[in-house]
């Protein structure tokens, strides 16, 4: 489930336009540090993974669900039995997708 | 706190960037952005930089490594560490290294609000108080006398050594511990008077009254406290 509360929070201290703003300037850059992370997973790059990882943390309880940040901790402590699985990227992609679908529906933003 | 203040960020995440500038730049802050530390050398050559938000884990030279650069330069600049919401040990080793405060990613942005406006103040009460009392006390700890507003007093090491001390931290209680631990080393012997001694003969030189001391306080139960009164 999308972490709305987070959102909602931002909403209040960015107000409206300012939120709009701050959604259109960083979904891209979260997308990019998805496909990014998704890269480094698929060529067993763990080191470089984890580091994604940790970078994508704060932004991940914005932009993704709370599973989504559940398993970047998976990346961070390099658990790879479960990170080198197709289906666990295909969780990351699943994740992100449906909430940044809700949150773009929700604030009107066409990216 | 009505003034305007420069934050520095160094964080790897844009998209921290992004949040802090859009939250901060409406509120009467400038947000400064360095992705790695080396880049924010620039900013405090630069600069005035009121605050540093600082996340641990960065490319290159670890944030860690950074916290204690800056503190060995610039001390009376607050750092707020931003750290994992699992890495206890960075966050103990990041204020015993000197970091002033510290916040686990995720964080809320009005939270980080409230801790930068707590330290600001802190820092803020510090650094006028050592001035002020700067203007009125000047130390000479080489040649071991003060000058109090034009007027000179020639000073024992041990006097120098314990009025350094308070004039650097005005308001601030000492215990005799403390006092003991800055002057010799180890904790206060409690039957060794030799250090209510030294206040006392320190009173007598830069006190109009030592017995009603303006100046160099005993504060009841703590110690000793300096007041630029």
């Amino acid at each position: 489930m999308t972490n709305m509360s987070a959102i909602e929070e931002l909403e209040q201290s960015l107000g409206t336009d300012g939120l709009s703003r701050f959604l259109e300037s960083s979904i891209p850059l979260f997308r990019n540090n998805l496909a990014e992370l998704l890269k480094a997973l698929e060529q067993q790059q763990w080191e470089e993974a984890a580091d994604i990882a940790h970078k994508m943390q704060a932004s991940a309880l914005i932009f993704s669900t709370r599973g989504f940040n559940d398993s970047l901790d998976n990346i961070r402590k390099q658990d790879k039995t479960l990170i080198e699985t197709s289906a666990f990227k295909m969780y990351l992609i699943q994740q992100t997708k449906y909430s940044l679908q809700q949150i773009c529906a929700k604030y009107q933003i066409d990216i | 706190m009505d003034a305007s203040y420069n934050i520095l960020v160094i964080d790897d995440d844009e998209i921290i960037h992004n949040l802090l500038s859009s939250y901060f730049s409406t509120r009467n802050y400038t947000v400064f952005s360095a992705f790695r530390c080396e880049d924010a050398d620039k900013y405090l050559q630069e600069q005035r930089i009121d605050i540093i938000i600082l996340d641990v884990v960065l490319p290159g030279k670890s944030g860690l490594q950074l916290v204690e650069t800056l503190k060995a330069k610039y001390e009376d600049l607050p750092v707020l560490m931003l750290s994992s919401q699992g890495s206890v040990g960075d966050r103990i080793l990041g204020l015993e290294i000197g970091a002033d405060d510290y916040l686990s990613k995720p964080f809320s942005v009005r939270e980080l609000e409230l801790r930068i406006k707590k330290l600001l103040g802190a820092f803020y009460a510090k650094r006028h108080s050592v001035s002020d009392v700067r203007q009125h006390w000047v130390l000479n700890a080489e040649h071991e006398c003060v000058t109090r507003d034009g007027l000179k007093v020639k000073l024992t090491n041990t006097e120098t050594k314990l009025l350094e001390l308070f004039i650097n931290n005005p308001n601030t209680s000492f215990s005799r511990d403390d006092l003991s631990i800055a002057l010799y080393g180890n904790e206060h012997n409690p039957l060794d008077r030799s250090l209510d001694a030294h206040i006392n003969r320190l009173r007598k030189k830069i006190e109009d009254d030592p017995k009603e001391p303006r100046y160099l306080k005993t504060v009841w139960g703590k110690g000793y406290r300096f007041f630029n009164a």
